[in-house]
């Protein structure tokens, strides 16, 4: 499989689950400290910021890329099973997002955590949107 | 590995056989993507009833002609 077979949307779904990675090990990276023994440090929002701009200039240059390499397909609308593809992602991606919060409140409940962590929620929602595009390639090649 | 559907189809054949029409060619005619006419003759997708009849239209042929479910209902 070479990146000539694939189509526009496939490329996108890539694009999309390569930044969202990227995203991801990032934040990680970003709390680590906390969770590692070094108590003295702070959680801050801000790097938060950092995260979120490069993940914008990744998706921008990526899909730009894309789009140029593609751009007949890039303009046409989704058919029905780009259609059917996208909505049993977002089904999946759903259902683990869910599944994660939930969890997280109950365990918060349990725990007696009055709060609720930004970068929990943040990596929880990026987790589900990498299932979510993650879906729609594999679905989009093995068939849905 | 690739799942398949149980209906089986010969849209490939047919193509063949009007004049060499290509999957692009075929797409248009159904307002679908090229993607999604191969996926339908590699059996990787279900194609909607509305489809299946304007693909039966298209090569004037009955429905279960052109499609043959081979799956088991017992």
């Amino acid at each position: 499989m070479s990146l000539n077979d694939l189509t526009f949307r496939e490329k996108s779904a890539l694009i999309h689950v390569l930044a969202l990675a990227i995203l991801l090990i990032f934040t990680l990276s970003i709390i680590w400290p906390f969770f590692s023994g070094y108590e003295e440090v702070i959680l801050e929002v801000k790097p938060l910021w950092v995260a979120v701009i490069m993940f914008i200039i990744i998706e921008i240059i990526g899909h730009s890329a894309v789009a140029l390499w593609n751009s007949k397909e890039a303009n046409a609308e989704a058919d029905e099973r780009e259609k059917l593809v996208v909505m049993k992602s977002n089904f999946y991606s759903s259902h683990v997002l869910g599944f994660i919060l939930i969890g997280y409140i109950s365990l918060s409940m349990l725990f007696q955590i009055p709060f609720l962590s930004i970068y929990f929620v943040f990596i929880a929602f990026v987790v589900a949107e990498i299932i979510n595009y993650g879906s729609q390639f594999i679905l989009s090649r093995r068939g849905v | 590995m690739a799942k398949q559907i149980p209906i089986s189809n010969n849209i490939k054949t047919l193509r063949f056989l009007n004049d060499e029409m290509t999957q692009q060619e075929l797409a248009e005619k159904l307002g679908l993507t090229r993607q999604t006419i191969a996926a339908i003759e590699q059996r990787k997708y279900s194609p909607s009833l509305e489809i299946a009849f304007r693909i039966a239209n298209i090569f004037k042929k009955p429905l279960d002609e052109i499609f043959v479910y081979e799956g088991r209902d017992d």
